[in-house]
């Protein structure tokens, strides 16, 4: 294939590309890159901070230990497939740091939920909705934990003023169905919304909500050592064990769930939750729901609802008879026609506004990013100060909703096209300079020099032009080789003329009616990847 | 691409060129105030300033215990279905209503900015406010066919939140323009900035229009590109500068949405960058105006006024007429925890409120800056054990020199368990007074004709003869 189609498939399926990756996939196949990719052992956030011994000391690690450990993996582990569908993931069944309560201070728990996703990201979708509802700090985040039925008796033993829960816990059971399984509306197969009498029909009610928080009562952490009649006792979130049922505090009345299906009364907390998690996971909205969201995440912002439909399908049969297959659905959603010819087939449709995080990740491993010094905080302070401009860093979502909202419309252009651009609920008049101040902050200042030194750069994560200098002749007479490997590596080979002629203009060298002079190579390296890092272009993916 | 968005950014463009040579930041973007001239009605002129601060409290406020019933029944009522939640009547801040029986209501004991700022007529509360499509009973909105209409997604976040700042159908819908971008739409103003400032918020749908930009203010000031950072004689920083607004000139002219909306961004966030810079040259730091916070997110929540402030002290120099100003609280979805988190959450809202209302005084622009609450619904009267969870009509503050202060406007609900205001018995209230009846009283102090208050509330030509609550006099 192509070395820009090729670009353009690492893209969607990885957190950015160096030219040589790009040219080793040109050189194989779609599927035996997949396949490659699914067979990769999962590189762990858990063993990175072990490896740095932030797990045994972690009350010295504290936040940036968590921050750096994601960072680290996400951006050298070799299953970058892998970790590129576990961040999207984290981006629908979100929980996040921006929280104020001090839990903050063990990486190992959210490291842990990460992982999960992670070591998931291939499996079946069932049993990673299990594996989240019941995760600790999902338990913490959406106060499934100790959610307790009507008139329990809740505080601690001998607390002088007994109250009693009236009602069960909704935060779960709400966000359960409206994010991470059927969403609000009924779906047909291919995503839109079923219509009665031109109005979309809610996929549960208020009536379902209260039902569905009565099944997710009686649960609490296994490390607080709870008991059958001291349920309240609070303890706190550190280790990695899901938590565990306490039936002497499960609601044992019947209830009525999706599409009617009812449990019976006297259940245990297990079996209602093994019924429910049955009852979302079979309901029809899941496939188109999931499915949608990971072409989103990956391929295109507007995916045509034939491709949906395809996802779907493969979702609800892998084409062996299991539903919910995720590496059968990350499959089809990268092979898909779209995927690899939306670019030609629908130009103006296609395609998605990268995440200002990834197209941070996607110049530092295009240029091979490396430490200054063997310092094992690979991200500094100076660092995450800038990465917070992004208003974006994994499991630091502002809520469960999210850093942006799937249905975001933009501008009226995008709406008068029935077209939404989650991304761009980042991108304002502000953001836009603070995210472009990053770009700029990095290229001209964390780089080598034409001794290859980095004494003079604030921060550890440096980029290396050494191999992107080399396409520039010694006279400096030429740019054209160096604006092609900019043009496949960060564009897909989406470059008009219009834009190389704008690169050719900078310099004196290849510009005589330019004024700017400049005696070294590595400097029209940095000059060209700061255009074109701050370029609207470069922030779409096509 | 659409044509109008295209004359939009053809008209900029031609507007930057022809202002190119005139002095000072008037070069900037008066964007908004061009597009403003097709269809707007008011040009306020002279010393006629006014903002709105919209307050939004993320998460859905727990106004049950903001504004508390203090006569002995109607406590009794809000107690028992919270026990553990509720605060001793002793402790309870007691306020004193005009038109109502002394000490009849009480604020949060965390609130005493709001108990002084209410007993001194700078404050009032609006009642049982909440989306709305029409007027509904109890016994309309439980009727098995039920034929009026209620906002869709009842209950969640997003689909309330947007309709708290859409007000526009019953129908989902997050997209589509804001009645803050409405109502800034109906005036025209010659200022160098868009009517329309959030704070630390970029793209709310409140402000959002098609023909209103609006600018994006962080929380720690002013963010520059380095090449762009005012008159340079480098070479290098001319050349990229020329080549980064080169390439922004192509993708303005993209057929590609995508593009185009990332370089009309740009473009204009490197123009108001310019002007914002200029005017807040030497403005004072307001920050340390605001206590420390005692909530998660309270150094945000006090940056953001901090910032609104610096805007309203700024509206002259700009020629702002009009502001439109929105920001938001952090942390409101207190399903658990909400003893000690709910209390903090008030403890900053009224101290921060308390000191914002003090700096307006004291820069003399108290009589025309209005700061009003939203949220996207009230929480349920019932205890889940640790919190509480989500529902429908809540309380407001509505706050400054405009309003009818001291006063509890509208009808507080019934806290009865399946009283006439509670839908299912555990305390969700169905709201009396609409969005819009809120949203039109405070449009038509700021300035929109009465006959075009239902071109910004679709919804109020639900609520002929009680278009507005009164509480701004």
């Amino acid at each position: 294939m192509p070395v820009e189609d090729a670009s353009r498939f690492l893209m969607q399926s990885t957190f950015g590309a160096t030219y040589d990756d790009i040219v080793e996939l040109s050189n194989s196949s779609y599927r035996a890159w997949l396949n490659r990719q699914f067979a990769m052992p999962v590189t762990k956030t858990v063993g990175y901070a072990e490896s740095q011994g932030w797990i045994e000391n972690y009350p010295l690690i504290l936040a940036r230990g968590t921050d750096s450990s994601l960072f680290n993996v996400m951006l050298t582990a070799p299953d970058q497939l892998r970790q590129r569908v576990a961040y999207a993931l984290s981006q629908i069944f979100v929980v996040s740091r921006e929280v104020s309560n001090g839990i903050d201070e063990r990486p190992l728990f959210y490291l842990d939920y990460y992982d999960m996703l992670a070591e998931n990201a291939f499996g079946n979708y069932r049993d990673l909705l299990e594996r989240v509802t019941l995760n600790d700090v999902m338990g913490f985040y959406l106060t499934m934990r100790l959610n307790a039925p009507a008139n329990t008796q809740v505080g601690p033993v001998g607390h002088p003023a007994a109250f009693f829960v009236t009602s069960p816990d909704e935060n779960y059971a709400r966000e359960i169905m409206q994010l991470f399984s059927i969403g609000l509306v009924e779906l047909d197969i291919d995503g839109t919304p079923v219509l009665a009498n031109g109005e979309p029909i809610a996929s549960y009610t208020q009536d379902t909500v209260e039902n569905m928080a009565r099944v997710f009562t009686g649960w609490n952490y296994q490390s607080a050592n709870p008991s059958q009649t001291n349920f309240f006792n609070l303890g706190i979130p550190s280790d990695t064990r899901p938590m565990i049922s306490f039936d002497a505090f499960h609601d044992k009345g019947p209830k009525t769930l999706l599409n009617n299906v009812t449990l019976p009364a006297n259940q245990t907390a297990v079996k209602d939750l093994e019924m429910a998690l049955d009852n979302i996971f079979n309901h029809q909205n899941v496939g188109p729901f999931i499915g949608k969201l990971l072409i989103q995440h990956l391929v295109t912002s507007n995916p045509s609802p034939a491709y949906v439909e395809r996802v779907a399908k493969v979702f609800n049969n892998n084409s062996t008879g299991e539903r919910g297959d995720l590496k059968a659905v990350v499959r089809a959603i990268l092979l898909d026609t779209e995927a690899r010819n939306g670019h030609k087939t629908l130009p103006d449709q296609f395609g998605k506004y990268k995440e200002p995080f990834v197209r941070q990740m996607a110049l530092w491993r295009g240029l091979k990013a490396r430490r200054k010094v063997n310092n094992r905080n690979l991200l500094t302070a100076y660092d995450e100060n800038f990465l917070n401009r992004f208003k974006q860093f994994p499991l630091r979502a502002p809520s469960v909703f999210n850093f942006y909202q799937q249905d975001f419309v933009p501008s009226s252009a995008f709406r008068q096209e029935s077209m939404v651009a989650p991304v761009a609920q980042l991108m304002d008049t502000e953001s836009t300079i603070g995210i472009a101040s990053v770009y700029e902050e990095y290229v001209q200042r964390h780089h080598d020099d034409a001794n290859n030194d980095f004494a003079n750069s604030p921060s550890d994560l440096l980029l290396d032009t050494r191999e992107w200098q080399a396409l520039i002749p010694d006279d400096l007479s030429s740019v054209d080789a160096l604006i092609e490997r900019l043009n496949v590596v960060f564009l897909a080979g989406a470059m008009t003329d219009d834009m190389r002629d704008v690169l050719r203009s900078v310099h004196a060298s290849t510009n005589p009616s330019s004024p700017y002079v400049v005696q070294h190579k590595w400097e029209i390296v940095i000059d060209l990847l700061n255009i074109l890092m701050l370029s609207p272009q470069y922030s779409v993916q096509k | 691409m659409s044509d109008s968005k295209k004359q939009n950014r053809n008209r900029r463009r031609f507007l930057k060129q022809s202002l190119a040579s005139m002095a000072g930041f008037s070069s900037a973007s008066t964007f908004s105030a061009l597009l403003n001239t097709a269809n707007a009605a008011v040009t306020p002129t002279g010393d006629d300033y006014k903002t709105l601060v919209v307050v939004n409290l993320n998460g859905g406020n727990d106004s049950l215990n903001m504004l508390i019933p203090n006569t002995t029944d109607e406590y009794q009522q809000y107690r028992s279905p919270r026990p553990n939640l509720a605060f001793d009547k002793s402790s309870l801040l007691p306020i004193n209503p005009i038109g109502m029986s002394t000490g009849s209501f009480a604020v949060n004991p965390s609130m005493p900015g709001i108990q002084s700022m209410f007993e001194a007529g700078d404050l009032a509360f609006v009642a049982n406010v909440g989306g709305l499509v029409e007027p509904i009973t109890k016994a309309e909105f439980l009727a098995s066919n039920r034929t009026k209409k209620i906002p869709a997604g009842l209950g969640g976040h997003n689909t309330q939140a947007a309709y708290w700042q859409a007000d526009h159908s019953n129908r989902i819908n997050t997209t589509g323009d804001g009645w803050g971008g409405r109502m800034a739409n109906e005036f025209i103003i010659n200022g160098t900035l868009p009517t329309s400032i959030a704070i630390n918020n970029g793209n709310n749908l409140f402000q959002r229009h098609d023909a209103q930009s609006f600018y994006n203010v962080g929380l720690s000031g002013l963010i520059s590109l380095r090449d762009f950072s005012g008159p340079s004689a480098n070479q290098g920083i001319l050349a990229r500068r020329r080549a980064i607004e080169a390439l922004n000139q192509l993708a303005i002219a993209s057929p590609d949405p995508f593009i185009q909306h990332a370089g009309a961004l740009f473009d204009e966030g490197i123009d108001l960058n310019v002007t914002l810079q200029a005017a807040l040259s030497n403005i004072e730091d307001l920050s340390d105006r605001f206590p420390s916070a005692v909530s998660g997110a309270g150094t945000s929540f006090a940056s953001s006024l901090a910032r609104a402030a610096e805007m309203i002290l700024i509206r002259e120099r700009l020629n702002m007429r009009r502001q439109v100003i929105f920001l938001e609280q952090a942390g409101f979805d207190t399903h658990s925890k909400q003893g000690e988190n709910h209390l903090a959450l008030m403890t900053d809202l009224g101290a921060f409120l308390a000191a914002f209302n003090a700096l307006l005084k004291d820069k003399g622009v108290h009589g025309s800056v209005l700061t009003v609450t939203t949220s996207e619904f009230g929480r349920n009267l019932a205890s889940n054990g640790d919190g509480t969870d989500h529902a429908w009509g809540a309380q407001h503050i509505v706050m400054g020199g405009p309003v009818d202060g001291q006063k509890i406007h509208g009808t507080f609900p019934s806290l009865e368990l399946d009283g006439p205001d509670d839908y299912n018995g555990l305390g969700r209230m169905i709201p009396t007074a609409s969005v819009s009846q809120y949203g039109a009283t405070i449009a038509k102090w700021f300035g929109v004709p009465d006959n075009k208050l239902s071109t910004v509330f679709p919804n109020l030509t639900n609520f002929v003869g009680n278009e507005t609550l009164g509480f701004l006099g």
